[in-house]
């Protein structure tokens, strides 16, 4: 409701700035399930600290290929149109704000050192509100966000081997304050192909990040002694990058001029 | 009057009807393996390092002594080798999914009774050149670490696909000596048939 009024005042701010005839309107309304997958494009903050624990300090890469995510979920934008209508030659141009809510439930699946992280629940639920401004030109789509992210993050563990050693342990986080919202940025190019008036497919790619800001206790257990060991206040304050991919079906509910 | 040629799509359908019911049916029947016999046929160790991710066979004489293994290489031979007779108006094989294992299962015709690996250096202020300590060697397996007498049955197990026939066993040091040494292992094999295998693994420089 917040959102909706601040978008609302952002299109009216953006109209009273353009000094030509223009007009603010509710034009549409999208409603666009989509599936895809996230790809994180800096390495989690799990790896490093695993590989810090473990003793893997040189491995130097920039890129974690082994994780991925699939996003399974609706894209539900509020489509704030600005129509900028030009006296002279009649020419349209169209300025959007977007105010997108993005639910669905992301299967989480990382893997380090070819060991796939043991998660009581794979299932990621998140909700995104933020603002798109876009311009359109034909089906193809900018769309620059700015929102919070927040989906509660849940127990993790992994089973993995200490450098130098014949050692396994069992390590596993658990994660506190998983309902703080992450500030989110996106950049993101999205294309339509419209099927019927009101049905089309978008493919869609995006560049997001977010800084989140939850504490974790770690767990350490040898598997060989069974002696375990925890931390307290491991904390995931540092940026991440996903890049995202993502095709839907979409529904779009568009006011008649 | 209605002619062969108009009657023909019915013949044919009930003519097919049998063969799609074997198709059906021919998922659902898994045959009880045949049972065959292997034997043992001949074995091989050599040193690991297992100092990063994944343990691979040294290619120094210099291992971490927290990081050391050993690989048992066994490999086996089948003693026999028969094709049952099965009379069906089709290969199950063109089933829709049969998942069924294989028609035959080999068991071991001499099993090994004994694994006991020895120093031939001095270990510990407990263990000198010649003691047993086969105590000191786990298998990881399955998120837990098996001492060598739990792991005897793996070694003398059925065996179903042709990858089963060549296998090797990680045994990891996990009770490293006090300080840098020179070691060698010997591993002693006591099989059912009275035979009894040896192997010496190289020297290794354990730092």
């Amino acid at each position: 409701m917040r959102g909706t009024f601040l978008c609302c005042a952002w299109a009216c701010c953006a109209a009273i700035t353009f000094g030509e005839r223009k007009k603010a309107l509710i034009s549409a309304v999208d409603f666009s399930p989509q599936f895809g997958y996230c790809i994180p494009i800096s390495p989690l903050a799990t790896h490093e600290g695993i590989d810090e624990l473990l003793g893997y300090t040189d491995r130097g890469s920039c890129v974690e290929p082994l994780a991925w995510r699939i996003l399974f979920g609706t894209k539900q934008s509020l489509e704030l149109g600005l129509q900028i209508l030009d006296a002279n030659n009649g020419s349209k141009e169209k300025l959007y704000a977007f105010y997108n809510r993005d639910v669905g439930v992301k299967f989480d699946i990382e893997e380090y050192q070819g060991s796939e992280f043991q998660k009581d629940n794979h299932i990621k639920l998140f909700m995104s509100y933020g603002y798109c401004i876009s311009k359109k030109r034909h089906s193809w789509q900018m769309r620059l966000g700015f929102g919070f992210t927040a989906f509660p993050t849940t127990h993790d563990s992994i089973f993995a081997k200490e450098k130098n050693t014949n050692r396994q342990f069992s390590i596993s986080y658990q994660a506190r304050h998983t309902n703080a919202a992450y500030a989110t940025g996106s950049l993101g190019m999205r294309y339509h192909f419209h099927l019927w008036k009101k049905i089309y497919v978008s493919a869609q790619s995006q560049l997001t990040t977010f800084k989140p800001n939850i504490t974790y206790s770690r767990r350490i257990q040898d598997l060989f002694s069974q002696e375990t060991s925890e931390e307290d206040l491991f904390s995931y304050r540092r940026r991440v990058w996903n890049i995202c991919f993502a095709a839907g079906i979409g529904i779009r509910i568009q006011k008649k001029k | 009057m209605k002619t062969i040629a108009m009657r023909f799509p019915k013949i044919l359908f009930f003519l097919v009807v049998p063969l799609l019911i074997e198709l059906v049916a021919a998922c659902c029947d898994c045959p009880e393996p045949v049972l065959k016999q292997y034997t043992h046929k001949t074995f091989a160790v050599t040193e690991l390092d297992n100092s990063q991710a994944d343990a691979m066979e040294s290619l120094t004489d210099t291992i971490d002594k927290n990081a050391l293994g050993i690989r048992l290489m066994l490999e086996y031979e089948k003693l026999a080798m028969a094709i049952p007779l099965r009379f069906r108006c089709m290969n199950t094989a063109v089933a829709f999914s049969c998942r069924c294992p294989p028609e035959t299962a080999y068991e071991p015709k001499d099993s090994i009774t004994s694994l006991k690996i020895y120093t031939l250096f001095d270990f510990d202020n407990t263990h000198p050149g010649g003691s047993d300590i086969t105590e000191y060697f786990f298998q990881y397996k399955n998120n837990s670490y098996l001492a060598i007498v739990n792991i005897m049955h793996a070694l003398n197990s059925t065996l179903r696909y042709e990858n089963d026939f060549n296998q090797s066993i990680d045994l990891l040091l996990m009770h490293a000596p006090p300080a840098s040494s020179n070691q060698q292992f010997q591993v002693i094999l006591d099989l059912s048939d009275g035979r009894q295998i040896t192997l010496t693994t190289a020297k290794i420089w354990l730092v």
